[in-house]
């Protein structure tokens, strides 16, 4: 098992969750609690009394190598709800796609967004919503429709547009494919519960679409932002991918891969999967298209990297970020940043806290209690 | 006597202090999930988390699959066979583990006095039919508020109701230890073969002002002293329903404190009806209508020949003697109350 470093106090988990009092983290041990209660991984009682105290789920004890890396080294499930109150009210520029892209465009590449979807109508931001419902289209023009709000995938739909009719590849259950006349391109929605966007469809660069030719395949960055120097710094980053089961998007959570990029590097690692056929084992080559993933190295990564430190730098305001990014030939899309990041595709492969940096950050929000249980202050 | 106030009046027996809201409840949604969703103050958070490492300290285990629905309604293991919670909509009727927890709140600074027995019983027993109070243990000593030479049977229990030590029953004043927690010790009246027990859950109906009994049980006692175990984890009780208007009873049906083993049949006559009830009745809420004590509270009383003797008074409703035979919150009142309190 790898050593605890020194900046680590063994205890943490069981002292941060004793200390949490405020109502803001008693609702977040609430939610933990809950999902606690409904996972359905089988662990043994000893099993289980350890996870509950740590603050882990049980799922965790089939994701992570509790073996190889001291549980200690990990972000719990509850320090990661945690992570939400990082950004405080700025948290709303990450929870609303929207407001995320007018913030964003002023200060590099987003998908442009062309409608909303609420309450029944669509409201058009360019205009290119009634050209395709009017059958106005000279060319074809693909778009991504998605939730306005929240991670973890969700419905979305691919829509290809031309004067005539709209092809719609989704991830929606019975309607994973299905074709609309153009007048009727609003029945899209005819399921939907919660506010919809509507984005210009991003083309991914060489590089990604060789990963798996048909999903985009996003990188996911974490930065954070040093409390003392307030200093961006990337704390870990994966390439997902998709594949036939997580078609027609590369969602870690519904079947697709995450693959560590070495940040120094971007020499990618082995890709792994949470859920569906190929969860269990380390991928060195993709799994439909037998294409290599280890040893690849993302092109212009320095490039990628420097670009998104400084624009961690033009938002001060931000203190912790997941991004997703598409990457082009040339440049660098920003599809949408993530204030509490997932980090089951990052720790899959490491656990996070072996990154002093980030402790440091942690431990400035209160979410990394170096305390021992008796109340002995580590100075770390 | 008006029985209903007009519309946004505040009933007058109602603690000026008792709070209005717990936590939001959209009045047309009384389920229990959502109701935990909205849980969102420290002191309703505090207790969902004491209940929430009760419920996963419990042994054995559940399955997730049971565990899940369990817990994310607000109910302890046993809950799920005792009450049958697999029908659909079924649990939403029943008064979760995690309410009876916080329902004490809606009694505010009123707590106090139901949380100390020694407290209530002097500043009460006025008004209430209590059984007399003779004295405490208290610091290793026998405190006696009267004569030394009183007859038993004693009934002793903790001065907290936070103490979940049983209670226990002695011939006389020697048998009773005089080390361990402080308790109130209580002079019983002569024991009868055939005594019972009855359990009487009391809100105030926030549309008349009135103290309503929301439940009752009877809960049959073994004919030798020491037959006090009703409350303790893994006790068996006997008990049958009363009908509140009547004080008929229903079939007794067994029950194990604790238990993940199937419930037992209930038997199948009725059970005898509570002698005098309706004098008990008047008797108790009379006497709570002039207190202005209460939201909730849930006395135990020795059925007696005349109107019963309160034995104990407490703020923390017993979800599974009082519900063994069918759900307490899906009376007007009950509703009412809940929509009242934002529970």
């Amino acid at each position: 098992m790898t050593a605890l470093p020194a900046f680590l106090h063994p205890d943490h988990h069981a002292a941060l969750i004793e200390s949490l009092s405020d109502p803001v983290s008693l609702k977040h041990l609430k939610r933990f609690r809950m999902d606690f209660s409904k996972d359905p991984t089988q662990i043994s009682d000893s099993q289980a009394d350890w996870l509950f105290a740590q603050g882990f789920l049980p799922e965790k004890t089939d994701l992570y190598d509790f073996g190889a890396y001291d549980p200690a080294l990990y972000l719990s499930d509850i320090q990661r709800w945690l992570t939400r109150e990082i950004n405080g009210a700025y948290s709303i520029v990450f929870n609303n796609k929207v407001l995320f892209t007018q913030v964003f465009r002023n200060f590099c590449k987003v998908a442009p967004v062309n409608a909303i979807w609420r309450n029944g109508r669509v409201i058009s931001y360019d205009g290119v919503w009634e050209q395709c419902v009017a059958g106005a289209l000279t060319q074809p023009r693909k778009f991504v429709i998605k939730p306005l709000g929240g991670g973890g995938g969700g419905n979305v739909y691919f829509v290809t547009v031309d004067a005539k009719r709209a092809v719609i590849e989704s991830n929606e259950k019975g309607r994973e494919q299905f074709t609309l006349p153009v007048a009727r391109l609003g029945d899209i929605f005819k399921t939907a519960h919660v506010p919809f966007m509507v984005n210009e469809f991003i083309y991914q660069g060489a590089y990604s679409q060789a990963l798996y030719p048909r999903t985009v395949n996003t990188v996911r960055m974490l930065v954070v932002r040093d409390p003392e120097t307030l200093q961006p710094h990337v704390v870990r980053t994966v390439q997902r991918m998709g594949t036939a089961s997580s078609y027609p998007i590369d969602n870690f959570t519904l079947g697709g891969l995450s693959a560590e990029i070495d940040v120094e590097t971007g020499v990618l690692g082995p890709a792994v999967a949470a859920a569906g056929p190929h969860k269990g084992p380390k991928w060195d080559f993709h799994p439909n298209t037998g294409e290599p993933i280890t040893g690849l190295v993302v092109p212009n990564w320095p490039d990628v990297i420097r670009k998104m430190k400084s624009l961690f730098l033009q938002i001060p305001y931000i203190a912790y970020c997941g991004f997703d990014l598409i990457l082009m030939d040339d440049d660098v899309v920003v599809l949408e940043g993530n204030s509490y990041s997932q980090v089951r595709l990052f720790q899959m492969h490491r656990p996070l806290l072996s990154d002093p940096v980030y402790v440091k950050v942690l431990k400035h929000y209160g979410i990394y209690v170096p305390e021992t249980l008796n109340g002995d202050r580590d100075e770390n | 006597m008006t029985l209903f106030l007009p519309k946004g009046t505040r009933p007058p027996g109602l603690h000026p202090a008792a709070p209005r809201v717990i936590y939001k409840t959209v009045r047309k949604n009384l389920s229990h999930e959502s109701r935990i969703g909205r849980i969102d103050r420290s002191e309703t958070l505090n207790e969902f988390h004491a209940f929430s490492e009760d419920f996963h300290a419990r042994r054995p285990r559940l399955d997730p699959e049971y565990a899940g629905p369990l817990h994310n309604r607000g109910f302890l293991p046993d809950k799920g066979v005792l009450f049958d919670l697999d029908s659909p909509g079924r649990a939403d009727q029943y008064l979760s583990d995690l309410q009876a927890r916080i329902l004490p709140l809606v009694n505010g600074t009123r707590q106090a006095a139901l949380r100390n027995r020694l407290l209530f019983w002097r500043l009460h027993r006025a008004s209430v039919a209590m059984a007399e109070l003779v004295g405490s243990v208290q610091g290793g000593r026998l405190v006696l508020s009267g004569e030394a030479g009183l007859p038993g049977p004693f009934l002793t229990r903790p001065a907290l109701t936070s103490d979940a030590t049983s209670p226990s029953c002695h011939a006389d004043l020697s048998g009773i230890d005089r080390d361990g927690p402080e308790r109130i010790i209580l002079r019983l009246p002569q024991w009868q073969a055939g005594q019972r027990l009855l359990r009487v859950a009391v809100i105030h109906d926030p549309g008349t002002g009135l103290p309503v009994i929301l439940g009752a049980t009877v809960i049959a006692l073994t004919d030798t002293l020491g037959s006090w175990q009703v409350d303790g984890a893994g006790a068996t009780l006997r008990v049958a329903q009363i009908d509140p208007d009547t004080g008929l009873c229903g079939p007794y049906g067994a029950m194990i404190r604790g238990s993940l083993s199937p419930t037992p049949p209930t038997e199948p006559d009725p059970a005898p009806p509570v002698a005098n009830w309706w004098a008990l009745r008047i008797a108790l809420t009379g006497a709570l209508a002039r207190i202005p004590l209460l939201g909730v509270a849930q006395f135990d009383i020795l059925e007696t020949a005349d109107s019963g003797i309160v034995l104990d008074v407490t703020d923390r409703l017993d979800t599974a003697s009082l519900q063994r035979h069918g759900p307490l919150m899906g009376s007007d009142a009950a509703i009412r109350f809940l929509k009242e309190f934002g529970l």
